[in-house]
């Protein structure tokens, strides 16, 4: 009898450690699980992110290398729908486009379109962007005349180049972009004061803005209603 | 090294491909519309893995450019948004229909100059082969004119 209490012991003893063991073995295989999840919630988001970084990108590429509006959209959505069945095969954005988003947007810009027309859109595209961005000035200045200074070329190279050359590498400039921009513009300008002085160079009436925006208006037209006629298809 | 063997042979298959790749895409056409993502599944399924899968997009502009296709906008099978088809004109029919005698014509040639190199080596290895055996079978064996 008493061996038969200790045997009952001892199997009760061995189902409560087996049930802590399962209990182990099911906390464990639940905490699994939810790391399981969580990666592969992380990972979901990195792939989400990598897509719309690539999107960014080949845009970006394709705006500052004069691929119209119309072709940059056309290409943009089957691009997309490219990455979406891409995805859903699971295959990342880098298994579509390579390793090198730029050298890929590059090439199939230089394919779409020939060279001199892209050339002749940023010759057009670039004098305009510029004259906006005067005419802002003389409406900031209130003045018919802007004087023109060295630091003031200098301040508007910057903000050009630099806007140019993070887009094309990042896709967009974001909040520390603008400020990385902005905060070199506003040091190059001074340091171009400081190294050449604030003499004026020569004076720009507002008739002399408005010419170096015409002829990138009939590009900015069409662009416009390409980009108002996406909207609608959209819709 | 057989990492490197292994790297070469990639890289060999990528540079062959590359080299055919708008004809794979004018045959593809060829068959019926296509749009860009139904490409890489027809090359994956003959085999042909790309590199990048979007390398084929550039060469789908510039075959458009050069009139070879020409696209048209349809909504998929598979759903979504509508998809852009490609689909080969009169030009590209010419082009695919030359482009496929052209590739018979190498493939042949460079067909008969691996094959005879295979069979040369293959022959030159029988020959000594042959010989060596020869030699054998005269040490083991003898022969009448030895003795």
């Amino acid at each position: 009898m008493a061996h038969q209490t200790t045997s009952e012991t001892t199997t009760s003893e061995t189902i409560s450690e087996a049930a802590a063991r399962d209990s182990e073995v099911d906390a464990t295989a639940g905490d699994g699980k939810t790391a399981v999840d969580g990666e592969a919630i992380n990972g979901k988001a990195a792939d989400a992110a990598e897509r719309a970084r690539v999107l960014a990108v080949c845009r970006s590429n394709w705006e500052y290398r004069g691929i119209d509006d119309a072709s940059t959209h056309e290409m943009l959505a089957e691009l997309s729908a490219h990455l979406d069945e891409a995805a859903a095969a699971g295959r990342s954005a880098r298994d579509v486009v390579g390793a090198d988003v730029k050298a890929f947007a590059a090439a199939w810009a230089r394919a779409r379109t020939p060279l001199h027309q892209r050339a002749l859109r940023m010759a057009a595209l670039t004098p305009f962007v510029l004259g906006s961005l005067l005419l802002l000035t003389h409406l900031l200045d209130w003045t018919l005349t802007l004087s023109v200074e060295t630091s003031r070329i200098a301040f508007y190279a910057v903000i050009l180049a630099g806007t140019v050359a993070l887009e094309i590498r990042r896709g967009s400039l974001g909040f520390k972009g603008w400020l990385l921009v902005g905060l070199a513009a506003v040091a190059s300008a001074q340091l171009t004061t400081w190294l050449t002085g604030d003499d004026t160079l020569f004076r720009l009436p507002l008739w002399g803005t408005l010419l170096l925006m015409l002829p990138g208006l009939p590009y900015a037209y069409v662009d416009t209603r390409a980009r108002k006629m996406a909207a609608a298809a959209a819709e | 090294m057989t990492k490197e063997l292994a790297a070469t042979h990639d890289q060999r298959r990528s540079q062959l491909l590359r080299g055919v790749l708008d004809l794979c895409l004018l045959a593809l056409i060829g068959e019926r519309p296509r749009y860009g993502y139904e490409f890489v599944e027809a090359l994956t399924d003959s085999g042909l893995d790309l590199v990048s899968e979007g390398s084929i997009y550039p060469l789908l502009a510039r075959m458009e450019r050069a009139g070879l296709v020409d696209s048209y906008r349809a909504p998929s099978a598979a759903g979504g948004a509508p998809r852009k088809y490609y689909r080969l004109t009169e030009a590209g029919t010419a082009e695919l229909t030359a482009g496929r005698a052209t590739w018979s014509t190498f493939t042949v040639a460079v067909s008969r100059t691996l094959q005879g190199e295979g069979d040369g080596r293959g022959e030159r290895d029988e020959d000594e082969k042959d010989a060596r055996d020869g030699d054998t079978g005269d040490a083991r064996h003898g022969t009448p004119d030895d003795e």
